[in-house]
């Protein structure tokens, strides 16, 4: 069992009651191919990143990180009250050049070195800024159980003995510092991704540890691609997802070793398996998940499609049950009795009665 | 639940969208109305292109090749027409500008940010930028009759059979107005959505525009071909966002719900807004005071906004009535003191109709719908479970006061409380200057913290 990358974990994270989301976390290289062989249809929708999307924020990063990381620095200085030029940096990515994907092994020695250094006193030999270390997250155990994540930088905060982790993002800050919510959304999972593989390596290093949840965050402002001043954020509630999703992939990993055993690999693998594992769907599936459009397809029936809230308020009950509901609604008790008191009061604030939603769900 | 769940369920089984109201909560268009369809780099929120005009005519496109160049020459036609449009229809008593969804009014606000005060650009750009920032700041206003963000306004009137995260999709959103015949209307909105409704071009098109960017740079020679591929493929995905726009407003405004011309007054507010922006230019509001006065504005603009839409909306009033915050009633009994008698007494006796349950406590403020009566609550009792009665005290609307009297009755006043509390702020700012600003205080004997405050207290105590 092996695990393909953060990616996975951060999206498992986003619904962390779906199973299949988890399975997928665990072994779905390709996601357009895994489309393919599940549905038989090629992916309809819009897929990747775009190329111009992408051009900017590596454009904003390597604007952060040109002249020894000065932008960055002076940004981080004006918040860790340091002296920018007295900010030791050490560049990951140009010492070891390449994917992240394909450097981990050694970037990953490197930051652990900068660790063991941090914690042996060694004060001079441990940089700033570190930017794109490696961290390892174990999550199934086994030597290809981890995922490897590279956070755009780490920073240390000398008063607290830490390195704190930072993203660099080229969303624009407007004035008065409103970034999109849900731009922030995968950027907070991605980063509590790493708050916890920090965490991991900071104990195995032998970091006495303060309790920090917290991250920096550098957006670009409305000028071209200058750096704004950092925000630091707390990611408790994006943590708590992460380590659901977590066991939620032990648990994905369990049953997929169960459902293997004495099957032959070449008609067990997740394709073939997906009928196997249950389906969360909710409203933040959508553009999010590729399975999306068959995990919809599927529960066509039920209201789920009908968004979040209504999967709340139906539960097991299809909408359109709503009408045999309702022409038995004296003799109905518990749950049932209760959805249609529910739907009643709705039905009233819509200028309806009961009998006129039996007609318009029939 | 709320009702919009069960709405939604309806219009799932009907196949087409389901409207939630009885009434428009925007002003039918008065005058000519102007929109604005701007294509922007994705993800550099640097606009490329731009569809606009009078929505009457055909729209003008403007475009730029290289955006990231930061030349902003291209904009001139729009900062024109944009400034022209403002300045007459605010002296015309009208305004209105359509956007087909909010990333396209983001789209505007940045450039509003970036050339308000951009000492490279031209006056007209300049002018252009703090239009394009009063526009985006009057959007924000509660209700505001002005600015017309169509995804928005047409899920305040309608849900589809789709889950809410879908409607972001204003063609999706089109699809379940006007369902195709004989298909599936869940499905057909999922294709519409497969081309993005957020100001920037469709994927296949982005790739090629990147793509010849690129050969330009890297192929003088072909530069001008591809110049005039992208400068097509850009006017192109302008004039698709403003043929949506066309669209969602043509259907909108046929939907059938009824017009409420009460909320005229509310655009006439919004108007006087704009016209003193555009007499006094004044930047962003930063300072205390002046942040109060936006909170103040708008909390004014929510009242008179919910109070127009409860009177002229039928579904809207149901809602405030399950909510305990409305109910309908008959005065039962009037006790009025005489002229020039003391104490000066004005009581209603109102008994409500059956409803659930009622939030109102004395103290409250309550108003009549149809007779403008405005009263506060002085008792509250309950009849039986569902029956309750009311003695209210008559603060303005004596004659229309009757036994007799049938009418709805909703929680909270209209009254504009902008000047009173302006006035406070006045005094506050004239008595403590150093509580709403960034200057610290001059020392004051008194103040100096070196002074032993106990000694000087009781100095003061002896003196008194």
């Amino acid at each position: 069992m092996s695990l393909r990358s953060s990616r996975g974990l951060v999206r498992a994270a986003i619904n962390p009651g779906c199973e299949m989301l988890a399975a997928m976390a665990l072994e779905v290289g390709d996601e357009r191919d895994f489309y393919r062989e599940v549905t038989g249809e090629e992916y309809p929708a819009e897929y990747g990143e775009r190329a111009s999307a992408r051009r900017r924020g590596s454009k904003f990063e390597n604007n952060n990180h040109r002249n020894n990381a000065a932008p960055l620095r002076e940004r981080l200085a004006e918040h860790l009250r340091t002296d920018p030029e007295k900010m030791y940096v050490r560049n990951l990515a140009d010492e070891i050049p390449g994917p992240p994907d394909r450097m981990h092994a050694v970037r990953l020695h490197r930051t652990r070195g900068f660790l063991r250094d941090l914690v042996a006193g060694r004060a001079e030999r441990v940089p700033d800024l570190v930017i794109q270390p490696t961290l390892e997250l174990p999550i199934l155990g086994g030597s290809n159980g981890s995922v490897f994540i590279s956070p755009d930088f780490a920073v240390l905060d000398r008063s607290a003995g830490i390195y704190r982790l930072g993203e660099e993002k080229s969303f624009i800050v407007r004035r008065g510092g409103v970034v999109s919510r849900s731009d922030l959304e995968l950027s907070r999972l991605q980063t509590a991704v790493g708050i916890l593989a920090l965490r991991h390596e900071h104990a195995k290093a032998g970091v006495a540890l303060p309790p920090d949840r917290t991250a920096f965050f550098i957006f670009a402002t409305p000028y071209g691609l200058e750096a704004h001043r950092p925000f630091v954020d707390a990611l408790d509630a994006e943590i708590e997802h992460v380590e659901r999703a977590i066991v939620g992939l032990r648990a994905a990993a369990g049953k997929l070793a169960r459902l293997r055993q004495g099957v032959p690999r070449e008609v067990s693998e997740l394709p073939d398996l997906a009928g196997e594992f249950r389906i969360n769907f909710r409203e933040s599936c959508i553009g999010r998940c590729i399975l999306a459009p068959r995990c919809e397809r599927m529960a066509s029936a039920s209201a789920s499609v009908l968004g979040d809230e209504a999967t709340d308020v139906f539960g097991a009950v299809l909408p359109s049950q709503l009408p045999d509901l309702i022409a038995r609604r004296d003799a109905l008790t518990g749950a049932e009795g209760a959805l249609v008191r529910t739907i009643a009061d709705a039905a009233a604030a819509l200028g309806l009665d009961l009998d006129e939603i039996a007609r318009l769900t029939a | 639940m709320s009702y919009e769940v069960l709405a939604r369920a309806i219009a799932r089984n009907q196949g087409r969208a389901f409207a939630t109201v009885s009434s428009f909560d925007v002003t039918q268009d008065v005058g000519p109305v102007f929109g604005i369809a701007p294509i922007k780099v994705v993800s550099e929120e640097i606009v490329q292109a731009i569809a606009f005009g009078r929505m009457d005519q055909a729209p003008t496109v403007v475009k730029e090749h290289q955006p990231l160049s930061r030349r902003s020459a291209f904009l001139e036609p729009f900062a024109d027409a944009l400034n022209s449009y403002v300045e007459e229809a605010i002296a015309a008593g009208s305004m209105r500008i359509y956007f087909p969804h909010q990333p396209a009014l983001e789209c505007l606000a940045l450039m509003g940010e970036r050339f308000e005060r951009n000492r490279e650009a031209t006056d007209t750009i300049r002018r252009m930028g703090y239009h394009c920032r009063i526009i985006h700041e009057l959007a924000e206003h509660p209700g505001q009759q002005a600015i017309i963000v169509m995804t928005d306004v047409i899920q305040r009137h309608l849900v589809t059979g789709q889950s809410p995260t879908k409607d972001a999709s204003l063609r999706s959103l089109l699809v379940w107005m006007q369902p195709p015949a004989g298909g599936d209307v869940a499905l057909a909105a999922d294709a519409a959505a497969l081309v993005p409704s957020a100001a920037i071009l469709e994927r296949a098109d982005d790739d090629a525009v990147e793509h010849l960017r690129n050969e330009m740079r890297r192929r003088p020679r072909v530069a001008d071909a591809a110049r005039a591929r992208i400068e097509a493929i850009q006017e192109r995905g302008a004039l698709e966002e403003w043929s949506v726009l066309c669209e969602a407003r043509t259907m909108f405004w046929s939907l059938g719900l009824n017009p409420n011309p009460a909320l005229l007054t509310l655009l006439a507010d919004n108007l006087e807004w704009f016209r003193r922006r555009l007499e006094t230019p004044r930047p962003r509001s930063t300072r205390a005071i002046a942040m109060s006065r936006i909170f103040d504005d708008f909390d004014h603009y929510q009242r008179s906004y919910g109070g127009l839409k409860i009177s002229a909306d039928r579904l809207h009033f149901e809602r405030t009535r399950l909510d305990g915050r409305g109910f309908v009633a008959t005065v039962t009994a009037k006790n009025f003191s005489a002229r020039g008698e003391k104490p000066k007494i004005r009581d209603l006796s109102l008994r409500i109709e059956p409803q659930p349950f009622l939030r109102l406590r004395r103290g409250t403020a309550i108003r009549g719908l149809a007779s403008r009566i405005m009263a506060v609550v002085r008792a509250v009792g309950q009849i039986d479970e569902n029956m309750f009665e009311l003695v209210v005290s008559v603060e303005s609307g004596m004659t229309a006061a009757q036994v007799g009297l049938r009418d709805r009755w909703v929680e909270g006043h209209l009254s504009d409380l902008r000047a009173p509390k302006s006035a406070v702020y006045r005094a506050v700012t004239a008595r403590a200057p150093h509580l709403l600003s960034d200057a610290l205080p001059a020392a004051a004997g008194a103040l100096d913290p070196r002074v032993d405050i106990l000694a000087r207290l009781r100095e003061l105590e002896e003196q008194r």
